[in-house]
This record gives structure tokens, C-alpha cells and sequence, in this order.
């Protein structure tokens, strides 16, 4: 039984080790975000609306360029994220945002998922904890019809 | 003349797979089995027409016969000999012939396999689905994307070609026929499926049968979606691989379903159960391609980008409600014959892992789905225009991913039946290490930020395990312990793995940024050092391609361009070059045509790390699924295959080394030896349950 | 019926969802003709800035005059077509007192324009302003607007302007 005393602890060390390296990855995180970065998170979140799928930060297209160059300018001059979304909001209207807002009817492209998971969880709970104790020992006639079976095989 | 025997193959194999449909249907129902094998003779006269009507098209294409409506459309004097061969698909009549194709071939494929049953009532129902899906596809062609209309062209007519991104890369030669064989091949297991529910043989007969044919379709739309990928990471220079496009999305859906299928008809196999669910899955699988077919082609999608309009949608939509309206009515006749006799033990069992498993592949096809169609539902409802972009499929598809990877670190651990957590602090261990080891890895590389740290880990884990799974089997085994389904599967699983890290590492720490250069100027960027030499221009009769000659690091020169081509109005389009290395690719993009009077370039510099592990995943998936497409180790009825049952039972229990998880391959047993190969307190033992998913 | 019920009313349920699936699908996506622009009848967006040459310009200070916004680049196969008509309505403008122009870069360096200019002619004002395209959500160019004296939107031209057109349209509003 030492073996499995020394892999309990094995393990409990794996468990810290993994922990304090997320944690180490989540906290170490670059800092602060500077300019450029926050342009191409904000760009990350609309959509080109002259190209399939591409965001403003992917594409190459024209607009697309403008967009990022529209973005750029408002958050050199002071604008809060708030402001620039409403800016687009108003320009183009909800089909540039490619993170659909959580509000109305499209708050149940958020939360069907959700609920979907949830009651496929509980089905497969109730699918694995059913029957549990039903399950009938083996009787000694299945023992034998076992053992018999097995020495056939030798 | 080509039109027209073009048009007699197309109505020659209309008239065979109505023909024999018919017939079969006949033979069946009034019980006339020995006429069941005259479905061969008409299947193979479906194979030689819609051989006949590629080979016209091909012909003609070859021809420059511009009098035909298609090649006038996608041909051109220019187009190269390859890209000429592929110009067949690249629109909507042409990958229609090539569906027709691939689905007769598959047709014949299955008379030639299963000739030795030809009067079995579950392979004539069979054949009979796959003729009616042969016959609609043929009268698509017939009616509304027929690829043999005629038109009149003034002499000297020249083609435009077809478009110019379908033409830019040798990858588009393979990535549209390995999708097709992969989309079309799910229709072998639904006919089986079908045949099943109507002959009420719902048992694992048909499974078995089926087993190979799924698999080798799941490898095909695997390196179908991966070559797609590639191409578009290759070609349309943007920097990705993955748009989550309604296009991709639909070559997603059934390939995210059908992976389910492969893990869940594991547990019908060796315990019978899940016959619903199961049946739901293929069914699903092959609705899903169809329906993704019409929300590419119908233009329903993308209203803005509509690529054809007119009746085909209708068409497709139609036959979809079809497929949908048979599979679950026939589901619902069924239900009561569709009872398995198993029931599930204990949550730690390699059967309630599939459950988990076929819950996050569910969940994910469900909000693939859902974020293709919603901004449909939304502008029904109340007008709301709205668009569903990567964001969304992110947030919610990386926490599935995660799920994923966690069970794939779990499930080919565990016994079947009933594990003890002892049995997987055991076999987990190494995992484990493996685990910790790569993210302590990645952050030392420099890697931050805790999705992809959890990811790297996660996928170590995974990897941990599949490889423990093929060292066990290769020891025992030799060679063939790579060979067959469990152990293909583990290669499959790393591959998914390197996918997974490449996706990760490649998505969270790429830099994208654009620098104005000129002539002989270098920018540092991530510490390459970007010099650009000088432009240049090569044209001949087809395009025009102007590139930028740029030295990275000082050493190798690469040529991003812009190829503007005659047939487009010479609008550009950009053309990337990539440095690929196992550690980062370096992807370099002219965002506009290099000015010979003005001496600067704006060039747009994306390093993206790992992307080429994406590559070898999918490489080695397809390898993975070829291997466990061979037979595995033979096992006698008698060997065990779960968990020991109980303590203290007579030298019965199984060495505890070799049990479970490994050569879990029930070829060999055949579906009546099941019982035999199930543990000793088998199934007869447990009260006939419910399917737990279906009713659950 | 006790174990087949459940599996029914599943299948039912299921079969429910398709058919309004299906339902929407037949239904949806059809209209997109006012995707495009809606600024049409409503009053211009905001047209300010600094222009090339460094002096203020704003839309609302030509009010009384036909303004026509043009957004363009020196790369748009489109636009170097069209510009030899706007340099005719530039010069129909400036004789009848009728029509002013401004033009705005579409994404195109400011060194690269100004020479467009100087080989091409014309001498109206141009903005280099992001944030005019976005309201006026140009997406394509060329794309050319139609401000009236009263500040509102009455044209939108998408692709090449024609100058004959133009006048004929302008003469027969005032």
C-alpha cells in the first residue's frame, strides 16, 4: 500500500504544480494594454461588412482598412470603447458587431446553448446513476460457465 | 454534340436510380427477392453514367467548348491544365456532377462489396436509399443546375475562367473531391440506418457492416475541412485559416456529428445500448450535409454574398425536409423495437464517457448550427439584422474544446462497465506528468495568458494518455499494435492534439501589424528583421502578377504579390508568402499593388507560432483513420474485455495490466459472440432498461 | 407503448423543430435591397475635417449649395475612370454657383493623393477622415452622395458618377 500513499502525493503535487502555473499564466499577463492593442481587440470585434466571416482586424479589404484606421483614430483621441461601438452602431447597424449583444431575442442565441448543455448533462446523469445497484452479481453458475469457458480456450 | 451527350448520360442515370428504386421497392414489398439482383445491374448503370457525364464534362472543358452554358462560366484559353481539370467544381452545377459521381461510385462500391447477399431484404433496403438519393441528385441536374445548357457564343469567344481564387492554388485540385468523398460517404451508414429502421433488424448487424465505410468517410471530411483550411490560410491572405463562414460551418456540422457517431456506436457494439441515439446520429449526419449544401448554395445565408439563387434552394430544402421527415418518422415507428437491453453501471465507465463525450459534440454542432442560422431567426422574429462571428463560436466552442481534451486524457483510460478511481490515479499518472510538464514548458517559452496554458496541458495530458494507450499496445503487439480501430483511434487522438496546440498557440499569440517600406528600408518586427529588396512583375496571357522581393532575417527572400488576373477586371488579389517552421510561420501579404513610380510597399507582416502543428495534426488524423481502418489483433470470445467484476472471483479475473481500454476491437467477435466477449455478469443479467439518451 | 412513448415524443418534438426550421428557411433571406444605404431622404452625416492642403472644412458651412461627397482612392480602377467627370462637374459647379465637391480617401496614403491630383486634375477639397466612410457606411467604392441645399441626402450613386446625369438631375431639383 506505500505505492499508493507515494502516487496520492504524486498526485496532490501534480494538482499544486498545474494550479500555480495557471495561475502564474493568468497573472503574468502582459500588463496593461496599450493603444495598439486595444485597436486590434476592438477591430477583433467587428465585423468587415463587405467580407464572409472576417473581422475589421483580418481582412484586407478596404473598408475593412478604414474601419481599423476609424478605430485607431477614435481611441487615439480619448474615446471610450462605449463610444466607438455606438459610432459603428449608428454607421452601419447590429450586423457589425460579430459578438451578437445579449439583449431581445438574440440573448437566446446565448442562452439555448446553455440550456441545451445543461439538460444533456442532466440526462446523461440520470443515464449513468439509473439502474445503479440492479446490476445483478455474478452467480456461481456464471462463475463456472466462465471457467469453463476459459480452460476451452487454453 | 457535347451537350448533348452530356445530357443523355444525366437522364441515363436519372432513369437507372429511379428505375431501380422502384424495382427494389417492388421486389421488397411484394417479397420477390430474386429480383433484388437486378438493383445491381441498374447501380452499376447509375456508376456508368455518371462516369460518362464527368468524363463529357471533363472532355469539354478540355475542348474549349464554349457552347456549353458551364465552360463558358468557368472555362478559359488560359487556364492551365490542372485548374482547367478542377474548373469542373468550382461552381454549382459542376460539384453537383461531382456529388453524382462520388455517390455512384460509392453505390457500385457497396453492390461489389456486398455481392454475396444480394437477396438480404436490410442490403436491398439499403441499395434502394442509395438510388433515391442518386436519383435526386441526378434530377438537379436535370432540372434546375443542369451543367449541359447550351449558349450561343460570338466566334473567338474566350472564357472567363474559373475564379481566381479557385485558381491560385494547387490545394483546390484536392480539398473539394476529399470533401465530397467525406459528405457523400455518410450516405452509405444512413442507408444502412434506414434499411435498419425499416426491416425493424435494428440489432448491431448493420453496424459492423457499416463500421469501415463511416470511418473512411470521417478521414476523408477530416482532410477535406484540414485542406480546406490550409487553402485558405494559403491563399486568401488574410492570415487565417478559419473564418467560421457559413461555408465552413457546413463542412463543420456533419463532421462534428459524425464524430460522435464513432465514439457512441462503440457502446452499441460492445453493450447494445444507445440504438436511438445512435440511429439519430447518422441520420443527423447525413440531413446536416445536406442542409449545409443548401445553406451554401442557396444564398439563404449570406444575402449579401448570394453565390446562386433560383430553384436549386427550394430543391435542397425540400429534400432535406425529405431525409429529415423519413429518418424521424421512421425513429418514432420504431421506438418500440429500438429497446436496449443494457444499462449503464457506473459514471466511471468508458460508456458513460462516450455519453459526455457525444454531449459536447452535440452541443457544439448545436451552437455551430445555431450561429449559422440565428441571424435568420432573429430577422424573422422582429427585423434585427445581426451578424455571428468568431467571437461567439469562440466563446462558447473553447470551453467544449477544453471539455474535449480533458475526456480525451480520460476515456481511452477507463475500463468499460466500472472503473475505481485507484485503477486511474494508475493509469493517469504519466498523463498527468506529461500535463504539468507542458505547461511548465510553455511558460518557460514564454507562453501566457490561461486558455492556452490550460490548453497546452490539457492537450498533454491527452496526449499522454493516447500515447501510454499505443506504447502498451506496440508492446504487446509488435507492429499491429498501430493497427485497427482502438489503436488508430489513439493516433487520431494526437493528431487532434497538435491540432489543438497549433490552434491554440496560433490564435492567441499572433502579431498583426503593417509597415510602410521602401526600397531597401528594413523594419524589425518580433525580432525578424523585414527588408525590402525590390519589386518586381511577371505577366503572361492570364495574369499579372506584381511582388515584393522581402528578406527576412537576412537570409531567405520571399515574394508576397498581388495577381491581378484578365478575367476579373484586373482587380487585384493579394497573394501571400509564408515562411512555415515548426516554431512560427512568418506570413507575409502586399495589401495593395506595389507602385512603380512610388518606391514603397505597405506590407502586412502576421507571425502567427505553431500554425504548421495544425498541418501535422491533420496529417496525422488522416494517417490515424487509415490505420484503424485495418483489421485489429483478433481476440477470442472468451478473452476479457472489462473490468475485473469482483474481488475474490476465481482465476477468472483478468490480469489487471492487460484488461480493458487496449484491442478493443469487436471485429473479430461479430455480433452474435457479444455476449461471450462481454464481462462474465453480462448483459442478460441486467434488467432490460430504456436507451438512456433518447428517453432521457 | 412504455418504452416507445418517450422515444415518440422525442422524435415528435424534434420532427417540430425542423419543420419550423424548414418554415424559416423557405421564408428567410430574400429581401436585401435595403441593406445598402438608408441615408437616403435624411440629413447628411457629419462631413468635417482637414483637408489635404490644411484648412478646416465642414459640410454644414456649404449649406444653400448641392455638395457632392465622393469617396474615392488612387487605387479603385473605378474612381481614376470617373475622375475626368468630376472634374467636369467641378468646373459646371464653379460657373453656375450650383454644385460644390468634396472629396474623401477611401484608405490610400496622403503622398500617393495628392500626386493623384496633380497628374489628374481638380481642385476641390479632400478630406482624409475614417470616420466619414463609416457614417456614411461605404463599403464599395466608388461610392458618390448627393447632399442638397438643405443638408439632405437625396443621391447615392455606387460605382462611377456620370457628369451629364448629374447636372440633369441637379437642374431639374432646383
Amino acid at each position: 500500500m506505500r505505492s499508493s500513499r507515494i502516487r496520492r502525493l504524486g498526485w496532490i503535487g501534480l494538482l499544486v504544480a498545474a494550479l500555480s502555473l495557471v495561475v502564474v499564466a493568468g497573472v503574468d499577463d502582459g500588463g496593461l494594454e496599450t493603444d495598439a492593442e486595444r485597436v486590434q481587440r476592438l477591430s477583433e470585434s467587428y465585423a468587415c461588412p463587405q467580407c464572409r466571416g472576417q473581422s475589421v482586424a483580418e481582412s484586407n479589404a478596404a473598408v475593412a482598412a478604414t474601419i481599423r484606421q476609424f478605430i485607431s483614430d477614435q481611441v487615439t483621441a480619448g474615446a471610450t470603447d462605449t463610444e466607438i461601438r455606438d459610432d459603428l452602431l449608428r454607421a452601419y447597424d447590429a450586423r457589425i458587431l460579430l459578438n451578437p449583444p445579449a439583449e431581445g431575442i438574440t440573448a437566446l442565441v446565448w442562452v439555448l446553448p446553455v440550456v441545451l448543455v445543461i439538460v444533456g448533462a442532466m440526462g446523461v446523469a440520470a443515464a449513468v446513476t439509473r439502474n445503479r445497484g440492479t446490476t445483478r452479481e455474478p452467480s456461481d453458475e456464471d462463475r463456472r460457465l466462465v471457467a469453463s469457458a476459459r480452460e476451452g480456450r487454453g | 454534340m457535347n451537350a448533348l451527350i452530356g445530357l443523355g448520360f444525366v437522364t441515363l442515370g436519372l432513369a437507372a436510380s429511379v428505375l431501380g428504386a422502384a424495382g427494389g421497392v417492388f421486389a421488397l414489398v411484394t417479397d420477390r427477392l430474386y429480383l433484388l439482383k437486378t438493383i445491381r445491374s441498374w447501380a452499376m448503370l447509375v456508376l456508368v453514367a455518371a462516369v460518362g457525364a464527368f468524363t463529357v464534362m471533363e472532355i469539354a472543358l478540355f475542348q474549349r467548348d464554349y457552347s456549353l452554358a458551364y465552360v463558358s462560366k468557368v472555362g478559359s484559353d488560359e487556364t492551365p491544365p490542372l485548374f482547367n481539370f478542377a474548373a469542373l467544381w468550382s461552381s454549382l452545377e459542376g460539384s453537383i456532377l461531382l456529388w453524382a459521381l462520388v455517390l455512384a461510385g460509392y453505390l457500385a462500391a457497396m453492390v461489389i462489396k456486398f455481392r454475396s447477399r444480394r437477396d438480404d431484404r436490410l442490403l436491398g433496403w439499403a441499395l434502394v436509399v442509395m438510388l433515391v438519393v442518386c436519383a435526386f441528385f441526378f434530377a438537379l441536374m436535370v432540372g434546375p443546375a443542369n451543367p449541359f445548357l447550351t449558349v450561343e457564343v460570338p466566334p473567338g469567344f474566350n472564357g472567363p475562367g474559373p475564379n481566381v481564387l479557385l485558381q491560385n492554388h494547387i490545394l483546390m485540385a484536392f480539398h473539394p473531391p476529399m470533401l465530397y468523398l467525406g459528405y457523400v460517404g455518410f450516405t452509405v451508414p444512413f442507408a444502412f440506418a434506414i434499411a435498419a429502421l425499416i426491416t425493424g433488424r435494428v440489432g448491431e448487424g448493420w453496424l459492423l457492416e457499416t463500421r469501415r465505410w463511416t470511418v473512411a468517410a470521417w478521414g476523408f471530411l477530416t482532410a477535406g475541412i484540414v485542406l480546406g483550411a490550409w487553402w485558405s490560410y494559403e491563399v486568401l491572405g488574410w492570415g487565417g485559416y478559419w473564418a467560421w463562414d457559413p461555408v465552413e460551418n457546413a463542412s463543420l456540422l456533419p463532421w462534428l456529428t459524425g464524430t460522435a457517431y464513432l465514439h457512441s456506436v462503440m457502446v452499441q457494439e460492445r453493450r447494445g445500448m444507445l440504438r436511438v441515439w445512435n440511429l439519430s446520429l447518422l441520420c443527423a449526419t447525413f440531413s446536416l450535409t445536406i442542409l449545409g449544401t443548401f445553406l451554401t448554395r442557396s444564398g439563404v445565408v449570406e444575402s449579401v454574398h448570394a453565390f446562386s439563387d433560383g430553384p436549386i434552394g427550394a430543391w435542397l430544402l425540400g429534400f432535406f425536409g425529405l431525409a429529415a421527415a423519413t429518418s424521424i418518422g421512421l425513429i418514432g415507428w420504431r421506438g418500440d423495437r429500438l429497446r436496449s437491453p443494457g444499462a449503464i453501471d457506473a459514471p466511471l465507465s468508458r460508456e458513460a464517457s462516450f455519453l459526455a463525450n457525444n454531449l459536447l459534440f452535440g452541443a457544439l454542432a448545436f451552437v455551430v448550427l445555431l450561429g449559422t442560422v440565428f441571424p435568420l431567426v432573429a430577422e424573422a422574429w422582429d427585423g434585427t439584422r445581426l451578424t455571428i462571428g468568431r467571437p461567439y463560436f469562440d466563446s462558447l466552442g473553447r470551453p467544449i474544446g477544453l471539455a474535449m481534451l480533458f475526456l480525451m486524457a480520460t476515456a481511452p483510460v477507463l475500463p468499460w462497465r466500472k472503473a475505481s478511481t485507484e485503477v486511474l490515479s494508475v493509469r493517469l499518472f504519466w498523463p498527468a506528468m506529461a500535463a504539468v510538464a507542458s505547461m511548465a514548458l510553455a511558460l518557460v517559452l514564454g507562453g501566457r495568458g490561461v486558455y492556452p496554458i490550460v490548453t497546452f496541458g490539457l492537450g498533454g495530458f491527452a496526449a499522454g494518455a493516447a500515447i501510454r494507450q499505443v506504447v502498451l499496445a506496440t508492446r504487446r503487439q509488435g507492429w499491429r499494435g498501430f493497427l485497427g480501430r482502438t489503436n488508430g483511434g489513439m493516433i487520431v487522438h494526437i493528431g487532434v492534439v497538435l491540432l489543438a496546440v497549433g490552434l491554440a498557440a496560433s490564435e492567441s499569440y499572433k502579431s498583426d501589424r503593417t509597415v510602410q517600406l521602401a526600397v531597401g528600408e528594413s523594419a524589425t518586427i518580433e525580432g525578424h528583421e523585414f527588408t525590402y529588396l525590390e519589386a518586381g512583375a511577371d505577366m503572361n496571357d492570364r495574369r499579372l502578377r506584381v511582388f515584393a522581393l522581402i528578406e527576412i532575417d537576412g537570409a531567405d527572400v520571399y515574394a508576397p504579390a498581388t495577381t491581378s488576373f484578365r478575367q476579373n477586371g484586373a482587380r487585384p488579389v493579394p497573394t501571400p508568402s509564408v515562411r512555415s517552421g515548426f516554431t512560427e510561420d512568418v506570413y507575409l501579404v502586399l495589401d495593395e499593388v506595389p507602385d512603380p513610380a512610388d518606391d514603397s510597399i505597405r506590407l502586412r507582416v502576421i507571425i502567427r507560432p505553431m500554425v504548421a502543428w495544425m498541418w501535422a495534426g491533420g496529417a496525422l488524423m488522416a494517417v490515424g483513420t487509415v490505420l484503424a481502418l485495418f483489421p485489429g489483433r483478433r481476440r477470442r470470445g472468451t478473452e476479457p474485455v472489462s473490468a475485473p467484476v469482483a474481488v475474490g472471483a476465481p482465476a477468472a479475473g483478468p490480469p489487471s495490466g492487460r484488461n480493458g481500454s487496449n484491442g478493443d476491437d469487436p471485429a473479430a467477435t461479430g455480433p452474435t459472440d457479444r455476449g461471450a466477449a462481454d464481462s462474465p455478469s453480462g448483459d442478460a443479467a441486467v434488467p432490460a432498461g430504456k436507451d438512456p439518451v433518447a428517453n432521457g | 407503448m412504455a418504452s416507445g412513448g418517450p422515444t415518440r415524443i422525442i422524435s415528435i418534438a424534434v420532427g417540430v423543430v425542423v419543420v419550423g426550421l424548414i418554415a424559416l428557411l423557405a421564408a428567410g433571406g430574400r429581401d436585401d435591397a435595403d441593406a445598402v444605404t438608408s441615408l437616403l431622404g435624411t440629413r447628411a452625416p457629419e462631413v468635417a475635417g482637414t483637408t489635404l492642403t490644411g484648412e478646416r472644412y465642414d459640410i454644414d458651412d456649404h449649406r444653400g449649395s448641392w455638395v457632392l461627397v465622393n469617396f474615392f482612392a488612387t487605387w479603385c480602377p473605378g474612381c481614376v475612370n470617373e475622375h475626368p467627370e468630376l472634374v467636369e462637374l467641378e468646373r459646371w459647379g464653379a460657373e453656375s454657383g450650383e454644385l460644390e465637391l468634396v472629396s474623401v480617401v477611401f484608405n490610400d496614403p496622403v503622398d500617393r493623393v495628392e500626386e493623384f491630383f496633380s497628374e489628374r486634375g481638380g481642385g476641390w477639397p479632400v478630406l482624409n477622415s475614417p470616420a466619414v466612410p463609416v457614417q456614411f457606411q461605404v463599403a464599395q467604392i466608388p461610392e458618390t452622395f448627393l447632399v442638397s441645399p438643405t443638408g439632405q441626402v437625396v443621391l447615392h450613386v455606387e460605382g462611377e458618377v456620370s457628369a451629364p446625369e448629374l447636372k440633369r438631375f441637379i437642374e431639374a431639383s432646383s
